[in-house]
């Protein structure tokens, strides 16, 4: 036989790992052919030489380090994280195509959702705010419509506002759920009708062939629904809405994208007065106004949203979520208003000021809240506040951001990730994850996904946690930036199997499959 | 008995499968049990697929901890030591992945290394050709570390679970989900490639 034929199975060979037929046939061969004969030589030494690489033992004993790792997971309810080094590097393809997986990932994102809620109120390792995590569970569970979607959303938006303002904030819970809320964005902004033949097409298949679950079913094609419904709305609006406005609207949303959210204000105000932009306008309006801590103009805003919308409509379900938050608000800025009627008498109003900053947050009063914080780190510079002081800062960052106040946020993050790293490792975690959110926000997907990457395999973040900031990466090469090249090869390995029984590890394992098709 | 060492228990003699069930059940020692089992060779794989000890002994941590987590996911049908080797070969794979990325920041660099003249003078003088009497010094094991460094990460990884954990072709198959036939042909080719980079560094 000729060597071409025999050299495949030499390794095979010296390793015994070949059947009887095969060995004897290589042993006749090998008796005739000197230069496989030499080739053999070379294997049996290469393997030689490996065997003397000896082994080095653990400089310490595993068993202690980890049970200590193992109690401090529990007492926390979840995996520390430890900063570890930022590294940049110089990278970025760019390609385009792949609408088909664009438009499965859409649809996936509803299903994602669903079983990453699923997942995580059965799994192990992830204890915390569980309770409202279930709830917000059993919300997307039911998602039918766009209007489901985005009340869940908005209700999630809640928890990951309560959860950066907890005294002992968690970035392996945060991670999952900024992950999830970012999903429910893309999915509920489907309306600008990006492949929507698509989506039904891959949809009808489905029901045809009856792969999925009848309640996983469901969920994907009331997606579709809604996805077709506001398809057509907003060709309806685009054909009807007077130009002029339509362009202050826009301007508006710039404005309050730049940060200058009083501009913003008042250029939604004039929107409002559109027929067809009133309900969207009034919706900004409200959102600004709470953001600006004003929950009773808020409400306002809102009432007057609410008469524009009929029973079983579109929005009418939006607008009452948010007239609820909006109440919410109300009740407590009239608890705020209690405690700093108490300020005045207290010596020591560190702990007072926190709690009026958390509530804050909770309110929805992030101008409020970041003056609060601002004022916490300036009034307390002893020692004793170390800690706490990184904390409020962080929590100060996180409200400029989320007020579209980019710049300082992202230097002082960059702050946080040095100097918290010892003192306070989750701080510097957490940070590292606000830059990475910023750089995304910002849309400088090469530095977002670095610091995503770099997050996901620091040696502390849990593994669900990994899967959700990998799965985070994916999407960026997928949706932002159309390599869906690169997005394969993540989800790939998520879907391999020791991620297969992540959340987020299903959700990649279907988009494989869905792309293989 | 020496004080402090505690008494064997029967516990040593059950199979990695049913460990992974007793501390499910939420009996520790039975994890702690399979660490001792298991931490040198993982550690030993990690360091060897990445060629570097300090981040493969956190690597292995973290191995152990997403055992531990995703204990109550393990299905006992299968093989525990696949199951470990597989989650050791992820963590190294995407460390590779890094390093390939951005291999300013690790400490790789070419320089690094011991320059192959040293290292063939170090032979010379050895006067002999036995391999094991070469490859005791630490130079010898930075070369050897070096030319693994030069196989794919699928290659290397696959070399060492078999020269070193004496995994069969189907185990190693099974860890990278993939079919016996490919493990054969990647063994050939990372033994050919290291042989041939061992030659040219006159190992042999």
């Amino acid at each position: 036989m000729r060597c071409e034929l025999i050299e495949p199975h030499l390794a095979a060979y010296v390793d015994g790992e070949l059947d009887g037929a095969t060995h004897a046939e290589v042993e006749r061969h090998l008796k005739e052919c000197r230069s496989c004969r030499e080739t053999v030589r070379d294997l049996r030494l290469a393997s030689a030489v490996l065997g003397k690489w000896q082994s080095a033992e653990p400089s310490q004993d595993l068993v202690e380090v980890l049970r200590t790792r193992i109690r401090e997971e529990r007492v926390r309810g979840g995996a520390p994280v430890e900063r570890r080094v930022a590294r940049a590097a110089p990278r970025r393809r760019r390609g385009f195509g792949g609408r088909r997986l664009v438009a499965a990932a859409a649809v996936l994102v509803v299903l994602g959702a669903a079983f990453y809620v699923w997942d995580w109120m059965g799994g192990p390792s992830e204890r915390t705010a569980s309770q409202t995590v279930a709830d917000i569970g059993r919300t997307t569970m039911n998602v039918r419509t766009v209007q489901d979607l985005r009340q869940a959303s908005i209700a999630l938006d809640g928890v990951i506002a309560e959860q950066w303002a907890s005294p002992e904030p968690s970035v392996n819970a945060l991670v999952q759920l900024e992950v999830v809320s970012t999903m429910m964005e893309t999915a509920s902004g489907a309306e600008q009708g990006r492949d929507i033949g698509t989506i039904l097409n891959i949809l009808g298949e489905e029901r045809l062939a009856g792969r999925v679950r009848d309640g996983v079913t469901q969920v994907a094609l009331g997606a579709a629904d809604c996805f077709l419904a506001l398809f057509t709305m907003k060709a309806a609006a685009a054909a009807d809405a007077p130009g002029e406005l339509d362009a202050i609207l826009d301007e508006a949303v710039s404005l309050e994208e730049k940060g200058e959210l009083e501009a913003a204000l008042g250029k939604y105000r004039q929107a409002a007065a559109s027929r067809l932009l009133a309900l969207q306008s009034l919706i900004h309006e409200a959102n600004l106004e709470m953001k600006l801590g004003r929950a009773a103009e808020a409400l306002a805003a809102l009432e007057k949203a609410y008469a524009l919308t009929k029973p079983q409509t579109f929005n009418r379900e939006v607008v009452e979520e948010l007239m609820r938050r909006a109440g919410k608000a109300m009740d407590i800025q009239r608890k705020i208003g209690e405690l700093q009627g108490e300020l005045l008498e207290t010596e020591n109003a560190f702990d007072l000021l926190s709690q009026i900053g958390s509530l804050q947050v909770k309110a929805g009063n992030l101008k409020g809240a970041e003056e609060t914080f601002g004022q916490l780190v300036r009034s307390y510079p002893g020692p004793e506040y170390e800690k706490q002081r990184l904390r409020l800062r962080l929590l100060k960052a996180w409200c400029q951001r989320e007020t579209n106040r980019y710049s300082p946020a992202f230097d002082e993050f960059n702050r946080l990730i040095d100097e918290a790293g010892r003192v306070y490792p989750e701080v510097a975690a957490l940070a590292q994850y606000g830059r990475a959110k910023t750089f995304h926000l910002r849309k400088r997907y090469a530095q977002a996904i670095d610091d995503y990457t770099d997050l996901a395999n620091s040696p502390r973040t849990s593994t669900t946690c990994f899967a959700a900031l990998e799965f985070q990466v994916g999407y960026i090469y997928l949706m932002d930036l159309g390599n869906t090249k690169q997005a394969a090869k993540v989800f790939e390995t998520l879907s391999k199997e020791a991620y297969r029984n992540e959340p987020f590890g299903k959700l990649a394992a279907a988009l494989v499959a869905r792309a293989g098709n | 008995m020496v004080k402090g060492v505690p008494a064997r228990t029967s516990r040593s003699d059950q199979t990695d499968e049913k460990l992974v069930g007793t501390f499910v059940e939420g009996r520790i020692e039975a994890f702690e049990e399979l660490i001792r089992r298991y931490q040198s060779k993982i550690v030993n794989f990690i360091y060897r697929s990445i060629g570097d000890f300090q981040r493969a002994e956190e690597l292995a941590q973290e191995t152990f901890m997403r055992v531990f987590r995703m204990g109550s996911r393990f299905d006992p049908r299968y093989r525990f030591s696949t199951w470990i080797y597989t989650i050791a070969k992820n963590l190294s794979s995407n460390e590779l992945r890094d390093r390939s990325r951005d291999p300013e920041s690790y400490n790789i660099r070419e320089a690094d290394w011991p320059q192959d003249s040293t290292f063939v003078a170090e032979l010379v003088s050895s006067g002999t050709h036995e391999p094991h009497q070469i490859l005791t010094s630490r130079e010898m094991k930075a070369s050897l570390e070096k030319a693994m460094s030069k196989l794919g990460p699928d290659l290397r990884m696959a070399l060492v679970m078999k020269e070193f954990d004496h995994m069969t072709y189907v185990q190693i198959a099974e860890v990278f989900n993939t079919s016996a036939g490919t493990v054969k042909s990647w063994l050939y080719r990372a033994k050919r490639q290291l042989s041939g980079t061992l030659k040219e560094s006159e190992v042999f």
